[in-house]
């Protein structure tokens, strides 16, 4: 089958799912089954649809397998969040539809000018990091991290944009001197190290993560900022030194902040023993388990479970955005919470495919950046709501409910097909020298 | 009634779920052999590996040929005795760069590398300003230098044979 035919016909079982969960929904608050929820899956597959068109239009050689599995991420979160709360669930398919336009736009701008982004990889860089001050200077803060600029009464989170950015960034500036970084010409204690001239960007991000940590209160940003630090920085030299170096680095940091910020020990605290406070501090992480346990294997079923009091307020707090994945795991069970883990893993998989794949450093370490800050993104939220590791509040990509978080994935995603149709392209002209028998290119 | 319905329903959900996911993974992964690292360099054995998507291989015709080809003598990550074929049509490109017929994964060696070359005069190997250099046989090399059979060629950790014949 064709690469685009694959793609339409993955797009099916997004749609089914769509119909399906609605009609579920709808059958159970008003005891009948409507016709409404086919409305919506007509809405959902004319808009995908469209997309998938234009995808096809822009890039046509890109990974097929990544925009079905966004969409059926985003089927599931819609249905959670209109089962949670169904004005905001109106609001997030609005975002979704700014999020697809904001996805086509990219595809279109840089299709044919993808060398744009490593040309201009400082005024990115700057861009990015621009827009995280702007945040801790014009910063509002709620619940407890600051994150969030209002324009009018309109919240935006910079640091999900900031995020896209600072990757292309490091992919470029990486993809320029991985060379340099793998020549050791110094010894410290022992350890040979690279020039410190070219390793004083990233010494710089891990300042800049520290500095966010303290300033926007807020773990999970500057975490996936090193993190996908990290993994490039592994990805472009093959070095595990730096991976080693960079997680002592943090943990030291990380242990400094424990020492110094009430908030950051509450975090820990709480994972260790949420029982200490069940009804205050412990309370959201404990009602979060209780849902996962209440799901059991198969579930309570769409709009059955207990997730809101009779009032209709949230039995957990930000059940529609951080902890959505406990509203998942008490409705659709442990089958349906694995499909949804798996769902992440399938949409790692392809973006490391397209880093394998590819035939130029940039769109390579691009491809491993992108995959590895989703990749992470989805483990700390996941592994914060399971009790797994300390809880630290971000989205989860594609599903939570967040208009930032929404057009940003799906920048991501945009940023993900331009590097998969890059390397599709590259690959191509190698293959017709051998055809014809040519020369070297 | 109502209630047979939902379970039914919450049960096909999760069904259709599961069957994307498999349809995926399964479709996906035939993709998989296909994304392994770029095959360049194809063992003497199996000439018939020139079909292959995905990889950069040298010119697929000028293998059957006798010719010039390097032989891999140490060479990290590559087979001893791999045999690469350069082929008469256009020059080869050794390096670390996606377009480099001989593709070295070695972090000695720089994206374009160095350039071998079929002349009328024999075998040329040139450095393209590498940061490592190019050897042949222990010296280094500064401008197109003509090789003969049984020379060494040394481009970052690896040390390639020059042979003359397929």
């Amino acid at each position: 089958m064709r690469t685009g035919n694959r793609e339409l016909a993955l797009l099916l079982p997004a749609t089914l799912l769509t119909t399906l969960g609605f009609a579920l929904l709808y059958t159970r608050g008003a005891q009948e089954l409507s016709p409404a929820s086919l409305v919506y899956g007509g809405i959902f597959l004319g808009l995908f649809g469209i997309v998938h068109l234009a995808r096809r239009l822009l890039v046509p050689m890109a990974d097929p397998y990544l925009l079905p599995v966004t969409a059926v991420l985003s089927t599931i979160g819609i249905l959670m969040i209109y089962r949670l709360n169904p004005s905001r669930a109106l609001d997030q398919a609005l975002w979704l539809i700014v999020g697809l336009a904001v996805f086509v736009l990219i595809l279109g701008c840089f299709r044919r000018h993808f060398s744009l982004l490593s040309d201009y990889k400082y005024l990115i860089g700057l861009l990015g990091i621009g827009l995280l001050l702007a945040t801790i200077v014009f910063g509002r803060e709620i619940n407890g991290a600051k994150l969030w600029i209002y324009v009018g009464s309109r919240g935006i989170q910079p640091p999900e944009f900031a995020k896209l950015m600072l990757v292309v960034f490091f992919a470029a500036y990486l993809a320029d001197v991985r060379e340099l970084l793998t020549v050791s010409t110094s010894r410290f204690l022992g350890m040979a190290i690279p020039p410190v001239r070219y390793l004083s960007p990233l010494l710089l991000v891990w300042a800049l993560s520290l500095a966010l940590m303290i300033f926007m209160k807020d773990l999970g940003t500057s975490l996936l900022f090193f993190g996908a630090l990290l993994a490039l920085l592994y990805v472009a030299t093959g070095r595990l030194l730096y991976v080693v170096a960079g997680v002592v680095l943090f943990a030291g940091g990380a242990c400094v902040l424990y020492q110094i910020f009430p908030h950051v020990q509450l975090r820990v605290d709480i994972w260790l023993d949420p029982w200490v406070d069940p009804s205050g501090r412990g309370y959201q992480i404990l009602q979060s388990l209780f849902a996962l346990a209440a799901g059991g294997v198969f579930g309570r079923g769409l709009g059955d479970g207990y997730l809101l009091t009779t009032q209709g307020q949230p039995l957990i707090p930000a059940v529609e955005t951080d902890f959505i994945f406990s509203a998942i795991g008490e409705e659709l069970g442990l089958v349906g919470g694995v499909a949804v883990i798996l769902l992440y893993v399938i949409f790692l998989y392809r973006a490391i495919h397209v880093a394998i794949s590819a035939r130029d450093d940039f769109s390579r370490l691009l491809a491993a950046g992108l995959g590895a800050i989703f990749g992470l993104q989805a483990f700390l939220i996941l592994g914060g709501v399971t009790k797994l590791i300390p809880l630290t509040g971000i989205t989860l990509p594609f599903v939570s409910y967040g208009g930032s978080s929404i057009v940003a994935n799906f920048g991501l995603l945009a940023l993900l097909l331009l590097a998969s149709e890059q390397g599709a392209r590259e690959r191509a002209a190698e293959r017709v020298p051998v055809v014809v028998g040519g020369g070297d290119g | 009634m109502l209630q047979l319905v939902l379970l039914i329903g919450k049960f096909l959900f999760l069904l259709v779920l599961y069957l994307f996911i498999l349809h995926v993974v399964r479709s996906a992964g035939r993709g998989l052999a296909l994304a392994s690292p770029p095959v360049t360099a194809v063992p003497s054995a199996s000439p018939a590996g020139t079909g292959l998507p995905g990889g950069s291989l040298p010119e697929g015709g000028a293998i059957s040929q006798p010719g010039w080809s390097l032989v891999a003598a140490s060479v990290p990550r590559m087979r001893k005795g791999t045999r690469v074929a350069v082929p008469w049509a256009g020059p080869l490109l050794a390096g670390r760069s996606g377009d480099a017929g001989l593709y070295l994964e070695d972090t000695f060696v720089s994206g374009r590398h160095a350039r071998f070359t079929v002349t009328t005069e024999g075998l040329v190997v040139e450095d393209l300003g590498s940061t490592n250099g190019t050897f042949v046989n222990g010296s280094e090399i500064s401008g197109p230098t003509l090789l003969g059979p049984g020379d060494q060629v040394a481009i970052g950790d690896g040390v390639f044979m020059v042979e003359l014949g397929p």
